[in-house]
């Protein structure tokens, strides 16, 4: 049984008669520990995938198994209870709290976890040490997305899932992210899910999930992922 | 396609837009609504007054009013209509609850015209409808007598029994408080209309006067009595001399009638007196008769007792003697032994023997015969008679037999008489024969013993015959003569002496009997006597009653005499609807409206201005990239500032069409059925004025216009790329909270989170606080409006005036018998006679008059607790100046230590210094004491009040002084405070709506806040979802903040609504009345409550739209 497990999942909008199919039956699996990159074009379904994944949507129908738990039929509660336990996020626009500090923000997240990890030992981790009584808008973008990274980790998830976390960031600053997603995975263990529609970040990854108009179009596993320094695009 | 993207913002946003409509309806409605309601009540009032012709002036007389009197008003051009009524108030006993006061009125008038409400009206002379008071408790088809006091109501009510048919409203009598009767001072309970031929008494109670061209003006307006105060000094000057008429005629009368009363007193005092005069005389005589009677009773008495004593006398003699005489004849017996009878019958023989032989002897001495022969021939002669006398005896014997036999059978009385007689005879005879034979036999026996003592001496020269009778003297031991003598005598006298006491009985019977005659007679006299004083008593009585009824009547006349001089001024009172109870209840009532109505929707239009603004500033503000794009796409500024001013409009319009329609309808009405409790109110007519509409509506429209107009601009004033990026967070700084570590450190990650959000967005905090603050306020003033007037009375009525009851007197005359008899009564702590009257005051400008109330300065602190208005210690009363009270000081603009021109109670003027100005709350009064009035005026102070603290009430001073004359009434506060306090109720409800629609206000209000709160950080919650907090931790998050700013803005909001009471009470000005500003600690705790249990129900209702934020909706990137 793999960690995660995508079978026959669809997720179908239905606006009057029109129906618009996000996934269409679509089915994967993800290990323990893998960074996996999924990939595909704008309106994809990408994010619909991560979405369901990360209990913020329902699929219509198909099986969605993390850690051996049937999320696919969970109502809203337990739903909630998944996010917070076992899930952390990172949005491409970071979505931290703007009245909080640094250190407060990720604190957000460790006041509900289980068994989080210490604010600042997390912020170290990202490298954003000194900087953690900052408000977010004393930080720049890429020390913000480190901060909402800090957030997501700190919880100590089962599962990270990242949407598009360097599309608002420069290049430098996205590597030095990129980078920290690598560390969490390679170096604590962390199940990384991400997505991008930058191909070149693929190679960083173990596994990568094409996706196309709603359906896996390609899933390839990486026997040696690159080191995020060595990736250029 | 502009147009559609106005229409679909409305559509998207509809709640927002719903919540714009409806405040703007609240704030609309509620303004139309205040605004209106005073004109609304006034218009139907008005109309119903023309209706039914109500009168506008009404004339009042001490004497009354005579015919002639109103053939000169009716002279009068400008009076319209006019109407005399004998009014009359009298009596009922209401089952279950006793008598009640009730007023006969006519029915059928011109001025004062009656509607009909139910039943029919009356159409025979016995027939009534009625109008009720305060409580009605009359039926259709009961029946009523009615009856007076003090007089027969028949003298002016043709009749006493009627039976209810109907019922009917006047406008005379709206109010549904009565005015006080004519009676007792009681209170009106009913009016009773009777058809007009009931009223026989000769005078005119009242007279009703409808002015031509008075209903040009609205009633109770100031026009109107200008208007009315002309035609009355006209009326005045036209009447002066018709107003004296009636008082001459009466005078006339009056007098006629006391000269009358003297002729007939001087008449029936001498009738009087001669009746008297007779019966004194007739009394004199039986006494004198009397007196004689009792004397001759006295004098027969007298002799009665004398021969009493008489006869004792000879009693006691007769008793000796006859026991002397039964004393010797016991000792003859005892000497004898035989009985006295058989001694004196054998002496009686040896006497009659003696005598026998005497007449022998002198026969023989004759002769010479020897003594034996003489003895032998005396015997043969003896023995001769004895045989002559036995045979006659026996012949009379044998007669006597016959006549026995006779009489035994014969029955005729004079046979029976003369039978007797013979029988007599012949017993007579028959006892002489016998005595005969025995005195022979008797000689023949001596003889025989003188024959054998003879034989002894035969020569004896004595005698036989002398022997004989010496033997008989030797026989009786002496002399038989003697001794016969004696016993005769003896036996005689016992005789005599028991006849002597038989008479002796006799007489003493009579005497006896003598004696129970005059009893008898005695008794009868006695009984006569007293007679004759129980007839003298009946006329010390009759005399005295007859000088005291002859003097009762001759002060009677005297004091007729006296009134005659006193009575009453003959001017007439024109009285306009001032005077009108029920006109000026109505006045009242609508200057009170009047300033809750001009003050309340403002304070509500700032309110509801104050969220529109809010709400259109975060439309506006969200709308930035659609505005941004509108201008990159080339789209003037003119043309999206009119999206918006379109938007708003809209909002406006048609909350105001909803606002004017149910304001006008709802808030007016309320009120005016709230009224109802005090007034029997025509239909409500309800109408739209337009002025006030355009009013309303072109402030609201025009100032949410306006705002959003500005807003607009401001977004406008950036370029069109700027304000497509997303607006720049403000920047978040470190709250100076977050220095005091030691308190930042114990507060909670979400009160953190909520003390930075209140900082950071310091406008969002400002809307927020001050719109609850707003809502709060309002509350407030609600509660704070109703704690201030409630509690006036109670300070007046119990405070202020600390006593409890009045007694008006008529005149002073007997004040001091009325003071110590309520003295008597221990109830009654404090008795306080003041001298009351309306005075004027000279040098003010303002208000003039003042009722003046004089007493003694020591006595006024048992009865009145007057207060500094600014130190609020408590006043005395001296004699350097006078306490006046606060409202007029205030309206005159008057201080302690200015100088005021007073007029004494016979106008005479006098200045004098205010010492100082004390809280009242009703009226204006000046008080001074007695002995300073005195120094100022040189007049005598005549007492016409007395004010009593009795702690049992005022029903038994009533009771203690019925009786007492010169008492007018008996009065409490009751009645003021029952009137006022339904005053206070009808005005409770109004607040009540006034509360309910201020809290409907706070209601959107917050919810409309709550929402724009909520709407601009859908992402920030979206992300906290994402994050995984569940619902309520993420309703903490949001709702501390809420509550925190509702707790501030409550806070907030109640010194506000102090401020705006002190306002409003300040501006609520009723005639003479001066409201208190005052809120009692519960109402700061209500207020305060209710605006959280409106933000907790609000955030009840928030719950559900944060649920439904959808995460991914929410987090959808902006580029």
């Amino acid at each position: 049984m793999s960690f995660i497990e995508f079978k026959n999942v669809s997720k179908i909008y239905k606006m009057g008669e029109v129906e618009i199919k996000a996934l269409d039956n679509i089915s994967f699996e993800i290990e323990k520990g893998e960074f996996v990159c999924v990939l595909g074009a704008s309106g994809a379904g990408k994010t619909t995938i991560l979405n369901i994944l990360g209990g913020m949507d329902s699929a219509t129908s198909g099986t969605i198994i993390v850690d051996d738990k049937d999320i696919s039929g969970a109502n809203d509660k337990e739903l909630c209870e998944y996010r917070r336990y076992d899930i952390g996020f990172v949005f491409q626009f970071y979505n931290l709290v703007q009245n909080l500090t640094a250190k407060e923000n990720v604190e957000l997240a460790t006041q509900i976890a289980e068994d989080p990890m210490s604010s600042r030992e997390v912020l170290k981790t990202v490298g954003l040490y000194d900087r953690m009584n900052n408000f977010p808008s004393q930080l720049s973008g890429g020390e913000q997305q480190r901060v909402a990274i800090a957030r997501a980790v700190a919880k100590n998830p089962k599962l990270l899932l990242c949407d598009e976390p360097t599309g608002a960031l420069d290049y430098v600053t996205g590597k030095q992210v990129l980078k920290v997603l690598q560390d969490m995975c390679n170096n604590h263990g962390m199940t990384v899910v991400m997505i991008t529609h930058n191909a070149a970040l693929a190679d960083m990854a173990n596994k990568v999930i094409r996706v196309k108009s709603g359906t896996i179009s390609d899933i390839k596993i990486n026997e040696k992922p690159k080191n995020v320094e060595d990736i250029e695009y | 396609m502009f147009r559609k993207d106005t229409f679909r913002l409305i559509k998207k946003s509809l709640n927002r837009f719903f919540s714009l409509v409806s405040i703007v309806a609240i704030g609309v409605g509620f303004m139309m609504g205040m605004f209106s309601a005073p004109g609304l009540m006034r218009n139907s009032v008005d109309k119903y007054n023309i209706e039914t012709n109500l009168h506008d002036i009404q004339l009042f007389s001490s004497y009354g009013f005579c015919d002639e009197d109103i053939d000169v008003i009716k002279e009068i051009d400008f009076i319209d209509g006019i109407f005399a009524s004998k009014m009359q108030d009298v009596l009922v006993n209401v089952e279950n609850e006793g008598e009640r006061v009730i007023r006969l009125r006519e029915l059928e008038s011109d001025v004062n015209k009656l509607v009909l409400v139910e039943g029919r009206l009356p159409m025979k002379p016995d027939e009534a409808v009625y109008i009720a008071g305060e409580f009605s408790l009359f039926e259709i088809g009961e029946k009523v007598t009615i009856y007076l006091d003090d007089s027969d109501v028949s003298e002016v009510i043709k009749n006493t029994e009627f039976t209810i048919v109907g019922k009917v409203k006047s406008s005379e009598y709206m109010s549904l408080f009565l005015p006080t009767s004519l009676l007792k001072n009681l209170d009106l309970n009913y009016v009773l209309y009777i058809a007009n031929s009931n009223f026989i008494s000769d005078y005119y109670t009242t007279v009703y006067l409808s002015i031509e061209n008075a209903q040009n003006y609205q009633t109770t307006t100031d026009e109107y009595f200008d208007y009315v105060a002309g035609k009355i000094e006209d009326l005045e000057l036209i009447t002066t001399k018709q107003q004296d008429y009636l008082k001459e005629k009466l005078l006339v009368d009056i007098e006629n009638e006391i000269i009358e009363g003297e002729i007939l007193l001087q008449e029936k005092k001498a009738e009087g007196e001669k009746e008297l005069e007779e019966a004194k005389r007739q009394l004199e005589e039986v006494n004198l008769m009397l007196i004689i009677a009792q004397m001759e009773i006295d004098n027969n008495l007298l002799t009665l007792k004398t021969s009493e004593k008489k006869l004792l006398d000879n009693e006691k003699i007769v008793d000796n003697n006859l026991k002397q005489v039964n004393e010797a004849i016991r000792e003859i017996e005892a000497e004898q032994n035989k009985s006295i009878d058989e001694i004196y019958s054998q002496t009686t023989t040896l006497y009659q023997t003696y005598k026998a032989l005497e007449r022998i002897g002198e026969i023989e001495n004759e002769t010479g015969d020897n003594l034996y022969a003489q003895i032998i021939e005396q015997n043969n002669n003896l023995r001769l008679i004895i045989n002559e006398n036995r045979v006659l005896k026996q012949e009379y014997e044998a007669q006597l037999a016959e006549v026995n036999d006779e009489l035994a059978i014969e029955t005729d009385p004079e046979i029976i008489s003369n039978l007797n007689l013979q029988k007599t005879n012949l017993q007579t005879r028959i006892a002489v024969c016998q005595i005969t034979i025995e005195t022979c036999q008797n000689i023949l026996d001596i003889n025989q013993r003188i024959i054998d003592n003879i034989g002894d001496n035969p020569d004896s020269e004595i005698s036989p015959t002398q022997l004989a009778m010496n033997e008989i003297d030797e026989m009786a031991g002496g002399s038989i003569e003697t001794t016969y003598i004696q016993l005769t005598q003896l036996i005689q006298g016992k005789k005599d002496l028991e006849a002597a006491k038989q008479e002796i009985a006799e007489g003493k019977k009579q005497i006896e009997e003598g004696k129970e005659r005059l009893d008898a007679a005695q008794k009868e006299l006695d009984a006569n006597k007293k007679e004759y004083q129980d007839g003298l008593q009946d006329y010390r009585e009759g005399l005295i009653k007859f000088n005291t009824e002859i003097e009762k009547a001759e002060n009677e006349l005297k004091l007729a005499r006296q009134q005659l001089r006193e009575l009453p001024d003959a001017s007439w009172m024109i009285l306009d609807r001032d005077y009108h109870y029920t006109s000026i209840m109505f006045k009242n009532t609508v200057a009170q409206m009047q300033s809750i109505g001009s003050i309340l929707p403002v304070l509500f239009y700032l309110v509801a201005a104050l969220i529109c603004m809010t709400t259109m500033t975060r439309l506006i503000d969200e709308q930035r990239g659609q505005i941004g794009i509108f201008r990159a796409l080339g789209f003037s500024k003119g043309q999206i500032i009119a999206k918006y001013l379109i938007y708003a409009f809209l909002a406006t319009v048609i909350g105001s069409i909803i606002g004017v329609l149910t304001g006008e309808i709802l808030f007016p009405t309320i009120i005016y059925n709230t009224w109802r409790m005090m007034y029997d109110f025509p239909e409500f007519l309800i109408s739209y004025p337009i002025r006030n509409v355009l009013v309303c509506f072109i402030s609201f429209s025009g100032l949410m216009m306006i705002v959003s107009g500005i807003v607009v601009q401001k977004s406008l004033k950036e370029v069109p790329a700027q304000l497509m990026r997303p607006k720049a967070p403000k920047k978040a700084k470190k709250v100076f909270l977050e220095r005091i570590r030691f308190f930042w450190n114990r507060l909670s990650f979400t009160s953190k989170i909520t003390v930075r959000n209140i900082f950071r967005y310091k406008a969002r905090f400002f809307m927020t606080v001050i719109g609850v603050a707003g809502c709060t306020s309002l509350l407030l003033l609600g509660f704070g409006i109703k704690d201030s007037i409630s509690n006036i009375v109670n300070i007046q009525y119990k405070e202020f005036w600390d006593y409890n009851t009045i007694v008006n007197l008529e005149n002073d005359h007997n004040i001091e018998e009325i003071i110590s008899v309520l003295e008597n009564d221990l109830d009654n702590e404090f008795i306080v006679p003041i001298m009351s009257y309306n005075g004027k005051i000279y040098n003010t400008s303002q208000e003039t008059t003042i009722i003046v109330e004089v007493l003694d300065a020591r006595s006024c602190s048992n009865i009145f607790n007057l207060y500094d208005i600014k130190t609020e210690e408590k006043l005395k009363l001296n004699n350097k100046g006078v306490i006046i009270s606060e409202k007029f000081a205030k309206v005159n603009e008057l201080k302690p230590g200015d100088y005021i021109i007073i007029e004494s109670i016979n106008g005479i003027k006098s200045e004098v210094q205010i010492t100082y100005i004390c809280k009242m709350y009703f009226q204006h009064y000046l008080y001074i004491s007695d002995s300073l009035y005195q120094q100022l005026f040189d007049e005598v102070i005549h007492y016409n009040k007395l004010a009593i603290t009795n702690s049992k009430g005022f029903e038994n001073v009533q009771k203690s002084l019925k009786e007492v004359k010169n008492v007018a009434s008996v009065t409490d506060f009751t009645s003021f405070v029952d009137q006022f306090n339904a005053t206070i109720e009808a005005l409770d409800i109004i607040i009540g709506a006034v509360v309910v629609t201020s809290g409907a206000l706070a209601f959107v209000v917050l919810l409309n806040l709550t929402q724009v709160n909520i709407s601009e950080r859908t992402r920030e919650i979206a992300t906290l979802k994402v994050i995984g907090l569940r619902d309520y931790e993420i309703y903490s998050y949001l709702f501390k903040e809420i509550l925190m700013l509702s707790a501030i803005g409550g806070l907030c909001g109640l010194p506000l609504g102090m401020i705006e009471l002190r306002f409003v009470m300040s501006i609520i000005e009723i005639d003479m009345i001066l409201f208190p500003t005052q809120i009692k600690p519960l109402s700061y705790l209500l207020a305060y409550a209710i605006t959280f249990i409106f933000t907790f129900i609000v955030l009840l209702f928030t719950r559900k739209p944060l649920r439904k934020i959808e995460m991914v909706e929410s987090l959808k990137s902006v580029e």
